[in-house]
């Protein structure tokens, strides 16, 4: 016979240890992401410009000014999408959810392209865009949830569904993009998804988002966690449960919609962390939405290092003129892709 | 069962009335084409240089050397599309498959995007055989990784994951190239008609003339397998063999099309679905030769909207297709019809 207390304690140590290591791997990733690039930092130099103001005027000028903000956004914006999936996946009991399968990240850049294109030139300013996206990305999600309400508990139509209504707003951000032909290559690779040129700039807008929005997402743990066991159940135990849901559903396309304003649609992050994170800690919100977090952070931070280091690496004809290193959007779902495919035909071949 | 009974009582009459229709749509929609635009042209015009080749050298320029060979290779690979389609859905089995859910078009569309960035030394007329390698290879991608699987639904969404990877190499593969390049290959990967003149023409017309009678050596064969894999074995059809034949077929028909104009999505997911509906037929015979007339009066119509309804900025008919095509496939798919759930 066991000891209650003791599996008790076990699993602590583990929870600990989920939170410890991610932290742990985000660190050494961060000091080696901002030593990669065109002037090759070793992490002892990095730490030196970061921290003490004697270190080499250049280095400083590099780490402060470009790298340093780079590494942060891919920080926060992992974290968002993050949270955003798990929130996502427990409230629609499904694994196979993910802000970018289900219209959220196409919805939000639709509207972030409408209105980077048609608003009024004094209100193209940065502050209001994560509003717009969100508008944008929560009618996405809004519809597909609408069209499968009828289904419940079908999840691969949930996915299916998401997919298609993607493909339609994609289409219809192209269509604007070619009525606004400057800067075409560039918002291009924007949507889907890069942290190429991310700056400062980009931080101050995110960070507000970040912040509130990762907090609001641990105050609704206990939503979620009653969400998880069933609608019947949920109203059972006294939450009033299509509120909790959209509340819910509100904060992780919000996460979502300012990620996405910032660095792009960056794709299947949100929905390796979560999974991974469950694995570990199991699915309690209280849990998995930190955790989740930070495995994500730390998947789009290496994908980050992986896209810039093989640009470094290789080659490229023609690659010196625009492009100073791989979409990291390209990288994740170069990794992502496969990784739902493992998912999808576990969910189909166990049927 | 209830969906086989029309098999039977199928007439030639009935297919009259789609194929009158179909052929006003496209007449509307080719004189459009050809009338409209810079210069615009009055009927007089038109008619005397289509007919008496008179009148002024530019405008005839125009309308023989650019608005008729657009129609004409909309048209074919219209026809294409649609025939694919309807081949697919029948060896699918599944009315909701379609070439650009199933990986197909993505391979393809890869293979000629590398291409293009790489500056790989292969002629023009070699191109339609690359995009068969690629579509090939992203057809096979997803059998291979739906076997086992069951459903529609699943089937769709490998597709989809496989669409995916093919598309992340795709970003790469963009973000490598010169931007002159970038914009050049955005417009072709959404699938556009736009600038062709004869040569693409001439060069489409030998693979469509070889390649889409084939598909009609498949009707009977198909008629069986919609009862279903048992009944179809039971009646002599080797299923497994002519189901990969069928596909290979499709593989190349859509691969064809996208080395000319890019992926244009959604036809061939609506052509039959609009054809069986007209004829309220299941029958391939009479099926097969509507959904690809379907396909191509579609691609020309859209064609001439994309061209013409925001002139003078010019769509890639492929975003329309697209939007149109997803949003009727969504409305199929909400309604729960066409086997949406079932497997």
């Amino acid at each position: 016979m066991l000891n209650q207390g003791e599996i008790q304690k076990k699993r602590a140590r583990k929870r600990q240890l989920s939170i410890l290591l991610p932290l742990v791997g985000i660190a050494i990733l961060f000091v080696l992401h901002i030593g990669l690039g065109k002037t090759m930092l070793t992490p002892d130099e990095v730490i030196r410009a970061l921290f003490r103001h004697d270190a080499d005027e250049g280095f400083r000028h590099i780490v402060w000014n470009l790298r340093f903000p780079r590494a942060l956004v891919a920080i926060a914006a992992g974290m968002m999408l993050g949270t955003a999936g798990a929130i996502l996946q427990v409230i629609m009991r499904n694994p196979l959810v993910e802000p970018g399968l289900i219209g959220a990240s196409s919805g939000a850049v639709l509207m972030a392209v409408l209105w980077i294109s048609y608003a009024p030139n004094a209100w193209t300013e940065f502050i209001p865009l994560p509003f717009i996206a969100l508008l944008g990305g929560l009618s996405a999600v809004m519809l597909v949830y609408a069209m499968n309400a009828r289904q419940q508990g079908n999840g691969a139509r949930l996915a299916l569904l998401g997919v298609i209504l993607t493909a339609i707003l994609q289409s219809a951000t192209s269509l604007l993009l070619l009525k606004n032909q400057q800067g075409l290559s560039t918002i291009f690779l924007w949507t889907f998804g890069s942290l190429n040129g991310r700056g400062w700039s980009s931080w101050t807008m995110l960070w507000p988002w970040a912040a509130v929005g990762l907090l609001l997402a641990m105050r609704y743990t206990r939503e979620a966690e009653v969400l998880q066991l069933g609608d019947s159940t949920a109203q059972g135990l006294g939450l009033s449960v299509n509120r909790a849901r959209f509340i819910l559903l509100i904060i992780a396309t919000a996460l979502t919609a300012a990620s996405v304003s910032v660095v792009g649609a960056i794709g299947f992050i949100g929905l390796i962390g979560p999974h991974i994170a469950s694995l570990l800690v199991g699915r309690r919100p209280v849990y998995l939405f930190p955790v989740s977090a930070l495995l994500a952070a730390l998947l789009l931070l290496a994908s980050d290092w992986i896209g810039q280091s093989l640009t470094l690496r290789l080659p490229f004809p023609g690659m010196e003129n625009h492009v100073t290193s791989l979409p990291v959007g390209g990288v994740t779902t170069l990794l992502g892709a496969p990784f739902f495919l493992y998912l999808l035909r576990k969910a189909l071949v166990k049927k | 069962m209830q969906e086989q009974i029309p098999l039977l009582v199928n007439g030639r009459r009935s297919m009259l009335l789609p194929f009158f229709l179909f052929g006003l749509l496209f007449l509307a929609a080719a004189a459009m084409q050809l009338k409209l635009g810079s210069p615009a042209m009055t009927w007089e015009e038109l008619l005397s240089i289509i007919f008496c080749r008179t009148g002024d050298d530019l405008r005839r320029t125009i309308v023989w050397e650019m608005r008729i060979p657009r129609i004409l290779l909309g048209f074919m690979v219209g026809t294409m599309l649609g025939a694919a389609g309807a081949i697919m859905q029948g060896a699918m089995n599944n009315k909701l498959a379609g070439p650009e859910l199933l990986g197909i078009s993505s391979g393809a569309s890869l293979a000629m995007a590398a291409i293009t960035v790489l500056h790989l030394p292969i002629t023009v007329l070699l191109h339609p055989a690359v995009a068969l390698i690629g579509g090939l290879a992203g057809g096979l991608s997803v059998l291979i990784a739906s076997r086992g699987s069951r459903g529609t639904v699943g089937l769709l969404l490998i597709g989809m994951s496989v669409s995916a990877i093919l598309s992340g190499l795709l970003i790469i593969l963009i973000s490598l190239g010169t931007s002159n390049d970038v914009n050049l290959l955005y417009t072709y990967l959404l699938g556009s008609l736009a600038n062709r003149n004869w040569n693409h023409v001439l060069r489409l017309l030998p693979w469509f003339v070889t390649v889409l009678p084939l598909a009609f050596f498949f009707t009977s064969t198909l008629n069986l397998m919609q009862l279903g894999d048992e009944a179809a074995a039971g009646l002599g059809v080797q299923v497994r063999r002519a189901r990969m034949w069928m596909l290979a077929l499709c593989t190349a028909l859509v691969a064809i099309t996208v080395a000319q104009c890019g992926p244009i999505g959604y036809i061939a997911l609506i052509a039959p679905h609009l054809a069986r509906s007209l004829l309220r037929s299941l029958d391939a015979r009479s099926v097969l030769p509507l959904s690809a007339i379907c396909g191509g009066v579609l691609l020309t119509a859209a064609d001439t909207v994309a061209r013409l309804l925001l002139y003078p900025m010019e769509i890639p008919v492929g975003v329309w297709t697209t939007i149109l095509g997803g949003g009727l496939f969504l409305a199929f798919f909400a309604k729960g019809q066409g086997g949406g759930t079932r497997a």
